[in-house]
């Protein structure tokens, strides 16, 4: 049942700050041609979809990467630090370094990669600068 | 040209994080535990949550002198080997037969969402029996 809860309740914090970040956005900017729309107006379904999935692949590997980053260089500081004072702690270490280290296998290429095709995307199309998904990423990296 | 310029650099970035956190995993894994000398309060109580975090909890309780027969320790301490733990010294001393040696213990789990780092601080108590020290307190152990 714990388990639930606290999926459930990250869910909701993790909602609640996309609403915020769009909210701010939306507060911010007056309303100009979305990254929706192509040039004559029209609505492109496909290219919404397709932003919306990179972008958030992108800034999840780049949460990832940072997150594992982060870690890492606490580990790093820890046993440069506490060397002299630990009395167990062999196989704690092993947990917090694999875990960590599959942060950061996994989210690099996730953030490259995705990254990557948005950026090609963006050259193709002048027009993908514009799109909302890409100034939200902008904002919340 | 400037495109695969800018890719290049951000391969050789993303590379070289890669490598950095390699290079601090492999260090911090190797990294050797403290050994104190042999007879210290320190060393017993290394010695006590080595055993305990191996599951060996007969040969713990060889170490100690609680009033608590051996099948409650066994309750007490018989889950504490399922979590891996960080146990780092942050003050030792004696007095006459007693010692005390407070230490901060740490454990840590990883979920679907994140990971978390419970942290307590506690204090061992031991007494000089038989000229070896022998824990006699606490009863228990937080994470």
């Amino acid at each position: 049942m714990m388990p639930l809860f606290s999926v459930l309740s990250n869910l909701i914090g993790l909602a609640l700050l996309v609403a915020l970040v769009i909210g701010v956005i939306r507060l911010l900017r007056p309303r100009t041609r979305s990254g929706f729309e192509d040039r004559d107006g029209r609505r492109d379904s496909a290219a919404v979809v397709r932003r919306i999935v990179t972008y958030t692949m992108a800034f999840a590997g780049l949460q990832a990467v940072l997150y594992a980053a982060a870690g890492l260089l606490a580990i790093g500081v820890a046993t440069a630090t506490l060397r002299s004072s630990t009395l167990i702690g062999a196989a704690d270490m092993r947990g917090r370094v694999s875990f960590y280290l599959a942060a950061l296998i996994v989210g690099l290429p996730l953030w490259l990669g995705f990254w990557r095709a948005a950026q090609r995307r963006t050259m193709r199309a002048p027009d993908e600068r514009a799109a909302r998904e890409r100034r939200q990423r902008e904002i919340c990296s | 040209m400037r495109m695969y310029r800018s890719l290049l650099v951000l391969l050789g970035g993303a590379g070289a994080l890669l490598a950095a956190g390699v290079v601090v995993a492999l260090v911090a894994v190797r990294q050797p535990e403290t050994a104190y000398p042999a007879h210290s309060p320190q060393r017993t109580v290394a010695t006590y949550l080595r055993l305990l975090q191996d599951g060996r909890v007969d040969t713990a309780y060889a170490l100690v002198a609680m009033n608590m027969d051996r099948e409650r320790f066994h309750e007490q301490f018989d889950t504490w080997s399922q979590t891996p733990h960080r146990v780092t010294l942050l003050q030792a001393g004696t007095t006459g037969p007693d010692a005390s040696v407070t230490v901060e213990i740490a454990a840590f789990s990883a979920g679907p969402f994140g990971a978390s780092d419970q942290t307590r601080r506690q204090t061992f108590t031991l007494v000089r029996q038989g000229g070896a020290w022998r824990i006699t307190g606490p009863e228990y152990l937080y994470p």
